[in-house]
């Protein structure tokens, strides 16, 4: 295939998914089978587009020098024109390869997740989680079984316009269609974790979502704004020029002394802070959870929280410019890798242990870009999303086959998501319980067969080989409390014995639900084997350090790879397997919550930030809105200044009327005429007798006192 | 002459209007026919007419036509449309196209937004608005301009009025008439101003705005009579501090009138302001430019704080930050010419 061909089949790569949004939103959502038909056809097709793209791209000799991209104008402004393009580097050929393999998982997942096949439900309705039917076998036993999600095709639809947007995010050529994508999945975020919107914890985390991915995104536009002003250009292949790149670093901000890159960089960091949830906005996060598993695997593991960590590593160049800024990125991701993981500890929702897990591992990868561990990064990024995906398809897996204890027994107190229920379901699950292994080990970094292991121990190297010893102790200890509590989630859920009837009678999840499981697991177990550092003991360049080398070449001046040293070797060895060793010493005898000694409430409680931010900044906000703005401002002073003109015009009004038209026009020339007309009739009619003599009289008078005039007149003149 | 589109497109509804008005009141099916049909037409109208724009060579004022009405006075009938006026002409022949689908109302109770009371005198009022949003949009003569833009937000009263929400429709119809109709008279004020400059600089009576861009207002004058000019009307795109009649309308308004509300009558006036007030008076726009980008800016802050208050009923406030964006957008492009 030539490379004009990949460069044109890259525009089409993004497109199936948003026809099958138009397509089932508009035709089929009637039909479930149809809805899901298209939806996952039209992610096959992304995917199968994808890895021609990524099979060309790695069979070209110095692909980093001749990209697949291409550009068209869009927006003309003024002279020059906003452009949109696709640009498929070493950098996004790779992400390009785990997005689509995990979306197209993800998307069949789903099939089975939201229960298809099954019986519409009894008492279901659109905007809560299916109840389970009742049907009667052919002996007239009466049983009740998972029934379908009455709001399916919606979901095939929304998930589409999610892999759309994350699509567009990877091939865009330019931070403006990036930017695009990026909302578009803030978008679908939103819908989707408020998919259950008949409940009010699913819509308050919707919102809450929304709103603190907002804060990120408003410092990221105002970023692209800056961006855009001091270069006049939004392509990355434009920004990333030598000339840009100096000017950029030259140029001072104005603000806390930073050089324009520092600053742009700060301010798109504060997007992905946003987005990929990291401290201090990480709060959204798991509350997401919220959402159906697949939304949980998808958006919030595999690939909306990892394009976060995508744009800052697609904006290295600029971030790395300045110190200042590299220093705050490392620190925030290792501060949030810590703070995130011993928060996890303490969690009882399987989803929510996972949930703050990822924030964990994206801190990991944020404090590798500031450490400029470039390559470390991506590479934590791919691993971690293919078993991170996979571990939150194994706790759906597990959730579903607890529900399905939980429609035997009819007790429906039982939370099927609180590990304090489960326990010895590796007897009843086998497959999510072997693949479930297998994530959690990469998750830990068990030495060796994992990916996970390979990635961050990569991490851990990068860090120590440069001397950020700080970093790199408080990343050894995120990565020992990260085996212990996956350990112990492991243990709670499929170690020991049932601890409920209804963990008893879990059972194993069809074949669309295992499937993905099976194929997620392999690549994390593999997806390391491309990357092993070359001067390893014993394996160390058996297999070339093919990811190094890929992704390395992106940037323009190829990363060194870092020296051998032992310590973190050692290191991620003792605190993966002591991790995983203590976690199931202390957990393998814990039957309640009452027994786990680490239940400390500052860690139950999140170390309370929903409750400090609620005071500081939501209750402040609710009230200034209320009172300020709307009732002093809006209805008092504007409103205020409104209503006063009705009653103003009104006074003047009277006024005129009472102290001018009245008194004076009306007395004098309205009224005022008329009432001298019958005044002047009135004092004439005693002259109108009627008697013959007097009116003789009178004229007499008149005639002499006329006469007398007339002559006095005519005599003198 | 070729064929005259955009007085077509102008008066079909004023004319659909009248014939439904001369219909019987009981035949509510065929005047909703009456209805889409006139809508439809016009949808199609717009729509081949921003395909010819698009096709053509998008430069300038095209379809332009003119007809004497005042001569002496310099008052023309002149339509014409550019590359701004024409897709709001098309926005406008799908709001009147939508709305007239969402008042269908048939006796389903669960379409709310259909009106089953006397939808003859709703559709003829809606079409008479419709008709006086689009001759604004194509209106080329400034009096004509003033002339269509009276004619769109009189019918707005009526219609707040009479269909309504039933508790605050008619104080939200008397408040928005009143609002806007100050609003047009300080910007007739304007407007005559620079027609009577424009008499005293080149001796020519008109009101064409095409003229009128050539005739040479001082830059003191264009300070002193921008601000009117822009805010007069500017109060109907809604600008902050002037916006508060809308919350209020659009809460009594009935859907399809809501939309055309929201939709294009409050495009109607940021395109005046733009037209009239940035057009004509270019130095002004750039003097007051920095007023303009307050006025917005406090929109957008202000209009979002007020939209997620807590228990606010009424969920077009939210409606209010979108206000700003048409005249900001008029400052910041004038902040850098």
């Amino acid at each position: 295939m030539t490379h004009e061909f990949v460069t044109n089949l890259v525009w089409f790569i993004p497109l199936p998914p948003v026809i099958a949004f138009a397509l089932i939103v508009l035709f089929t959502n009637k039909s479930k089978v149809l809805s899901h038909t298209v939806a996952i056809s039209a992610a096959f097709l992304s995917w199968l587009g994808a890895m021609i793209v990524f099979w060309n791209a790695i069979k070209v000799e110095h692909f980093a020098e001749e990209p697949f991209a291409s550009s068209i104008n869009w927006l003309p402004t003024g002279d020059t024109w906003l452009k949109i393009g696709v640009l498929i580097d070493p950098l996004s050929a790779t992400v390009l390869f785990f997005v689509a393999w995990t979306v197209l998982m993800i998307f069949l997942y789903s099939v089975g997740y939201h229960n298809f096949g099954q019986p519409a439900g009894d008492h279901d309705h659109a905007g809560l989680p299916p109840h389970g039917a009742t049907v009667t076998d052919d002996l007239g036993h009466k049983h009740t079984v998972l029934s379908i999600e009455p709001m399916y095709s919606r979901f095939f639809a929304f998930i589409s316009l999610f892999a759309f947007g994350m699509l567009t995010l990877v091939v865009s050529d330019n931070i403006l269609t990036l930017f695009v994508g990026w909302e578009i999945m803030g978008l679908c975020s939103y819908l989707l974790i408020g998919f259950w919107y008949g409940k009010e914890s699913a819509r308050n985390a919707a919102i809450k979502a929304f709103m603190t991915t907002r804060i990120g995104d408003v410092f990221m536009l105002l970023g692209i704004a800056f961006l855009y002003s001091v270069t006049g250009t939004l392509s990355f292949r434009e920004i990333f020029t030598e000339e840009i790149l100096h000017t950029l670093a030259s140029v001072p901000s104005g603000v806390f002394g930073l050089s324009a890159a520092g600053l742009i960089g700060l301010l798109l960091f504060i997007g992905t802070v946003g987005k990929s949830a990291q401290f201090p906005l990480h709060v959204w996060l798991p509350d997401a959870m919220e959402g159906p598993t697949p939304v949980s695997a998808m958006i919030h593991a595999a690939t909306m929280v990892s394009a976060g960590v995508y744009a800052v590593i697609r904006m290295f160049p600029i971030i790395s410019l300045d110190e200042k800024t590299m220093t705050v990125v490392a620190f925030i991701g290792a501060f949030t890798a810590l703070f995130a993981a011993t928060i996890a500890v303490a969690q009882n929702d399987i989803k929510r242990v996972l949930a703050y897990s990822t924030i964990s591992q994206l801190g990991f990868m944020i404090a590798a870009l500031g450490i400029h561990a470039y390559v470390a990064a991506v590479f934590h990024l791919v691993t971690h999303a293919f078993f991170k995906a996979l571990l939150f398809l194994g706790s759906g897996s597990v959730i579903h086959g607890m529900e399905h204890g939980v429609l035997h027994t009819g007790n429906h107190k039982v939370d099927p998501q609180d590990m304090f229920n489960m326990g010895g379901l590796r007897k009843k699950m086998p497959i999510t319980f072997w693949t479930f292994l297998i994530g959690g080990f990469a998750l830990s970094g068990f030495p060796i067969v994992t990916a996970g292991f390979w990635s961050k121990d990569e991490i851990l190297a990068d860090a120590f080989g440069h001397g950020h010893t700080l970093i790199f102790a408080t990343l050894a200890f995120a990565a020992f409390l990260t085996a212990f509590y996956t350990m112990r989630q492991i243990t709670l859920t499929f170690l020991g014995e049932p601890r409920t009837q209804e963990a008893e009678h879990a059972h194993e999840t069809p074949w669309t639900m295992t499937a993905p499981l099976v194929v997620l697991s392999f690549f994390a177990v593999t997806y390391g084997w491309v990357g092993i550092p070359e001067h390893f003991p014993l394996l160390g360049g058996l297999v070339p350090n093919w990811f190094h080398e890929f992704v390395g070449s992106t940037l323009a001046e190829h990363p060194e790879a870092v020296e051998f040293s032992p310590w973190p070797l050692i290191t991620s060895l003792v605190v993966a397997l002591g991790g995983l060793g203590l976690g199931w010493l202390v957990y393998r005898n814990v039957n309640s919550p009452a027994e786990d000694k680490l239940q400390f409430s500052l860690l139950k409680n999140k170390y309370y930030f929903d409750e400090i931010y609620d005071v500081i900044f939501v209750k402040p906000a609710y009230w200034l809105a209320e009172n300020v703005i709307y009732k002093f401002m809006d209805q008092g002073v504007i409103d205020g200044i409104l209503h006063a003109f009705g009653p103003t015009t009104g006074g003047i009004g009277s006024a005129i009327r009472n102290y001018f038209d009245v008194p004076f026009i009306n007395q004098f020339i309205g009224d005022g005429s008329a009432d001298a007309t019958y005044w002047i009739g009135k004092n004439l009619r005693p002259i109108q007798t009627g008697r013959i003599q007097q009116y003789l009289i009178l004229s007499l008078i008149l005639l002499f006192v006329v006469g007398g005039l007339v002559y006095y007149i005519l005599t003198l003149a | 002459m070729n064929f005259p589109i955009l007085s077509v497109i102008t008066f079909l509804p004023m004319f659909a209007a009248a014939i439904m008005l001369m219909m019987p009141a009981n035949r509510k099916n065929e005047t909703r026919a009456v209805a889409l049909a006139a809508a439809s037409l016009d949808l199609l109208l717009s729509g081949w007419l921003y395909l010819q724009y698009l096709l053509g060579d998008m430069t300038g004022y095209q379809f332009i036509e003119q007809y004497n009405w005042l001569p002496a006075l310099g008052i023309n009938l002149k339509f014409g449309v550019d590359g701004m006026s024409t897709p709001l002409v098309l926005l406008t022949g799908i709001v009147m196209f939508t709305g007239v689908l969402i008042s269908w109302g048939d006796e389903d109770p669960h379409v709310k937004a259909g009106i089953q009371d006397r939808p003859r005198e709703f559709f003829a009022f809606l079409f008479l608005l419709a008709g006086g949003v689009f001759g604004v949009f194509v209106s080329l003569d400034l009096f004509m301009l003033f002339f269509f833009y009276e004619i769109a937000v009189f019918p707005m009263y009526l219609l707040i009025a009479i269909w309504g929400w039933v508790k605050t429709r008619e104080y939200a119809a008397m408040k928005l008439t009143l609002y806007l109709f100050i609003g047009s008279v300080v910007a007739l004020v304007g407007a005559l101003a620079m027609y009577w400059t424009q008499y005293q600089n080149t001796g020519v009576l008109s009101f064409d705005m095409i003229q009128m861009e050539s005739a040479g207002f001082s830059a003191t004058f264009q300070y002193i009579w921008f601000l009117p000019v822009f805010l007069g009307f500017a109060v109907l795109g809604g600008i902050w501090p002037f916006h508060n009649w809308s919350p209020d309308g659009h809460v009594a308004a009935p859907t399809a009138v809501s939309m055309f509300h929201a939709g294009v009558l409050m495009k109607l006036g940021a395109f005046a302001a733009l037209r009239v007030g940035v057009m004509l008076l270019p130095e002004g726009a750039k003097q007051w430019a920095w007023l303009l980008m307050i006025f917005a800016a406090v929109a957008v802050v202000y209009g979002a704080f007020i939209a997620f208050r807590p228990n606010r009923h009424e969920i077009h406030d939210r409606l209010l930050v979108r206000f700003a964006y048409g005249p900001g957008g008029a400052g910041r492009f004038h902040a850098q010419p």
